[in-house]
């Protein structure tokens, strides 16, 4: 019944056009080493598969997981996570031509923005993203997002996010059919 | 090959070589599917997410990786 139930909501994942969940792990808790044990042994259960690229939340304990055991695959930032952080740095109503300009920054294949956005940013927001976002600009801008295959095409994890809902969805499915 | 990679309770001993809290519960999940999907796409792209609050228990977490197929979404299963 296990096999069955986890089939099925690899299925339901599929046909919603969510991606493909090829791993899971539940955990008491969210740190860095639990994480870490979690990447440990799906590289070790598969030692053949380096992702060229891959794709977190902006979560340290994630990060660090990932660049331990995947030391090779380059690293981005989900573009969500990335704009959710920003926003919550200063009041987008009171800023509304800024928050428009960041949120195009973003998506960005060349650098023409930033002395705009100086402009416009007071100088709190302008010391935060020199500090925490210009020194890791390969892991969230576009212009390090040039000429993917494909394949490797991802601007977010809400996919993930997607897909656990249709699976609890199914879980509640499965519950009414026990019931009924 | 079984679908369990790993497994701990929270009154398990720690595995070697991890640094795995005492108290820590961990189960990880791969199917044989999910192995031959992740071998085939896995190479170009894996996404990793945490979601909370998404089981029967509390403050448990539910860790996935996830991987896009060459029409940007995922396999149907042949199964």
């Amino acid at each position: 019944m296990v096999r069955f139930h986890l089939n099925e909501c690899i299925l339901e994942a599929d046909i919603n056009d969510e991606g493909c969940p090829v791993a899971w792990m539940i955990s008491s808790n969210a740190t860095e080493v639990t994480i870490d044990y979690f990447l440990a042994m799906l590289r070790e259960r598969n030692p053949d598969v380096i992702p060229a690229k891959m794709m977190s939340d902006n979560d340290k304990a994630q990060l660090n997981a990932i660049r331990r055991r995947y030391p090779k695959s380059q690293l981005f930032l989900c573009w969500w996570h990335v704009l959710h952080a920003w926003q919550e740095h200063f009041i987008t109503n009171h800023f509304s031509e800024l928050w428009d300009l960041l949120k195009g920054w973003i998506r960005l294949k060349e650098d023409e923005r930033w002395a705009q956005i100086q402009k416009l940013a007071p100088p709190s927001l302008i010391q935060y993203f020199e500090v925490h976002w210009l020194p890791i600009w390969p892991m969230w801008s576009a212009r390090a997002r040039k000429g993917r295959t494909i394949f490797e095409f991802s601007e977010t994890n809400m996919l993930i996010e997607a897909y656990v809902f249709h699976i609890q969805c199914f879980a509640i499915k499965i519950d009414m059919w026990y019931d009924s | 090959m079984g679908a369990i990679l790993g497994f701990k309770s929270s009154e398990d001993p720690v595995p070697k070589g991890s640094d795995l809290a005492r108290d820590t519960f961990a189960l990880i999940i791969q199917t044989e599917y999910q192995r031959e999907v992740f071998k085939k796409y896995g190479h170009a792209f894996a996404g990793l997410d945490a979601t909370h609050n998404t089981t029967y228990y509390e403050n448990t977490s539910l860790f996935t990786v996830i991987v896009r197929d060459k029409w940007g979404h995922g396999k149907i299963s042949s199964k």
